[in-house]
């Protein structure tokens, strides 16, 4: 018998989970392997939505599913939050007590925000990080009259690469639309000498934010903030005032994988090809989790998940797992409310940003609702 | 107004760049010909791209066809093969002439359900269904639902 | 090789840009005024971030070596 544990209840875990109760169905009804997905929610959540949700422009209703419902019925479903990783044993601890053996393990269990780690940035900052950090946003954004918004992008590397530019392309587009950006400065920050870690990107992007009236302040590395003052003080000795700050906070990846031993820096070494925990050939890890030089996007994790799906299933039947991830990344840029482009690169080939348009805008929000198509592992 | 004849000879070819200029005396007469030949139809292919243009049609052509070039990008060799397999799997189960019989009797009886005494009236009693039993179309329904759920649990293993 | 004290030496090589860059900031950031840090970076970006960086930042790159097809930047936190 095979056991096959899936860490995770967001795109990688769920996609892994349904390519494999497909491709695995001859040996799933034979009852030679068992699938089990792991997660800590009952509910599956689109996280790119919260972009739109800072903004108004979606509800929880369309970014949410039961993670039942997205799962072959040949996955087993546990919700329970897991609590500690023992590869030495195979044995996956959760919080009820609960253990589970496994021949393979998958690791998709995300990245988390930790705002702590800046001082000031809970008492002071805004994120569209989380949904209830998205909603407050959204209300603060409606109110908000005059004055500097500062998007600073403090912890490198973050979910969802793109997003803090698209951040401040939608503000921008927010306060023209309701009449008020005369009133406001918008200012957005980045930690090194360019608007983005990807070249091509920051090529593409530095004339859009210029072209908008964009403040950019390059080599801004966030030391701590003033509540009190409201100011941002760097580590180059800067200080900027802001009236609101939507920070783009650290990211870590979950504590039971560091008080498990499985990271390095923070992060869980991954064969860059073959997607395989390092030093252990039934582990595999995917999406925010790894410490691979790719974006911490949805796009990657899925594209992984086919990587992952179909090396196991070589393991299960003795065949050599010859998958290959060869660092597909796919983004969709919103250049406003209106308009939009994309990306799409690989370890071998940089960026090339197509001219934005409205027929890209509707793409992503077609794709915002065909999502759940891809979580079924439709497409 | 567009001149299909004449206008293009070596010396004007060759003004572009110098790595193009020993080719390009050989580029005028290739056009030159082409043009005398159907010189009529590129100045009428010509004027349609000329008026799309004013329009902003030619720009909206453009902007679709990045949807195009979208889907290359963002699909795999294993996302087409995984749809191609699904629109398979259905394009066969509805081609399946018991299938296509079944569903041009569903919307009618669908219609006449939804608006039939069930819908309206709540729940029949019992001697009201078994009344019901003497409709020899009810038998024939009920004839054809046992033989569909007798075949519909997978094999017992 | 340059002799300093170095109270911590990161080795980003085969880290892509701008992780070296980060490293180096990550760990500065922890260090005290005085402490001497080293980057070894494989990214022919660091050449012109690093120094730029440190520079910007107000602290001391004490010196750039060859380290077998990599560089090794060693920077004092002088703020």
């Amino acid at each position: 018998m095979h056991d096959v544990v899936i860490v995770g209840g967001g795109v990688g875990g769920t996609v892994t989970a349904n390519l494999l109760a497909e491709e695995l169905a001859p040996e799933l009804a034979a009852g030679r392997v068992r699938l089990r997905l792991i997660t800590d929610r009952p509910e599956h959540v689109y996280k790119p939505a919260f972009l739109y949700r800072a903004f108004g422009r979606t509800s929880p209703a369309a970014y949410r599913r039961p993670q039942r419902e997205l799962l072959h019925p040949a996955v087993q479903l546990v919700v329970d939050p897991v609590r500690t990783v023992d590869v030495a044993q195979r044995r996956v601890t959760c919080a009820s007590g609960q253990s589970y053996i496994y021949t393979y393990l998958v690791l998709a269990p995300g990245a988390r925000v930790v705002p702590e780690r800046t001082p000031g940035l809970v008492e002071a900052g805004e994120q569209f990080y989380t949904e209830e950090g998205s909603a407050r946003l959204y209300r603060r954004l409606e109110r908000f009259e005059k004055g500097t918004v500062v998007v600073s992008v403090i912890g490198v590397p973050h979910m969802c690469p793109v997003a803090p530019l698209e951040m401040a392309f939608m503000l921008d587009a927010f306060f023209r639309e309701r009449g008020r950006r005369d009133q406001v400065e918008i200012v957005y920050t980045y930690p090194i000498n360019r608007v983005h870690s990807n070249p091509a990107i920051a090529e593409w992007a530095a004339p859009q934010l210029v072209q908008r009236g964009i403040r950019v302040e390059t080599f801004f590395n966030v030391e701590r903030i003033d509540p009190e003052q409201k100011t941002i003080a760097t580590l180059e000795g800067a200080e900027l005032a802001f009236d609101l700050l939507i920070g783009i906070p650290e990211h870590a990846a979950p504590a039971f994988l560091e008080e498990s031993g499985l990271t390095v820096d923070g992060w869980v070494p991954t064969d860059r090809h073959t997607l395989a925990v390092k030093g252990h050939d039934n582990a595999y890890a995917l999406g925010d989790v790894t410490d691979l030089p790719v974006s911490k996007a949805g796009s990657v994790a899925h594209y992984q998940a086919s990587t992952v799906a179909a090396n196991i299933a070589a393991h299960v039947r003795g065949l050599p797992a010859a998958a290959r991830y060869n660092g597909k990344t796919f983004c969709f840029i919103e250049t406003g409310t209106e308009r939009a482009t994309y990306v799409e690169f690989d370890y071998d080939h940089p960026p090339q940003p197509v001219r934005a348009s409205r027929w890209v805008h509707w793409a992503k929000l077609a794709y915002n609702q065909a999502y759940w198509l891809t979580a079924r592992g439709v497409v | 107004m567009f001149q299909p004849h004449g206008q293009l000879t070596g010396e004007t070819g060759a003004t572009g760049h110098d790595t193009c200029a020993p080719s390009s005396p050989a580029v005028a007469h290739v056009l030159n010909q082409f043009l005398n030949e159907q010189g009529e139809s590129v100045a009428r292919a010509l004027t349609t791209l000329s008026r799309m243009e004013q329009e902003g049609t030619l720009e909206e052509l453009a902007g679709a066809l990045t949807l195009l070039k979208l889907l290359k990008d963002a699909l795999t060799d294993d996302m087409v093969i995984g749809l191609a397999r699904r629109v398979e799997r259905l394009a066969a189960v509805a081609a399946d002439p018991a299938v296509s019989s079944l569903l041009e009797r569903l919307p009618g009886a669908l219609r006449a359900a939804e608006s039939g005494t069930v819908s309206q009236e709540g729940a029949p009693g019992l001697t009201a269904l078994w009344r019901q039993l003497g409709d020899p179309q009810v038998r024939r329904g009920l004839a054809y639902l046992l033989a569909v759920v007798k075949r519909l649990a997978p094999e017992a293993p | 090789m340059t002799q300093f004290v170095i109270h911590r030496e990161i080795d980003a090589r085969g880290s892509a840009c701008p992780g070296p860059l980060m490293e180096l900031i990550r760990a500065l950031k922890a260090a005290e005024k005085g402490q001497v840090v080293a980057v070894i970076s494989s990214d022919q970006g660091s050449k012109v971030d690093i120094p730029e960086w440190v520079a910007k930042a107000g602290h001391a790159l004490l010196a750039t070596e060859d380290a077998g097809g990599a560089t090794r930047f060693v920077v004092q936190k002088a703020r």
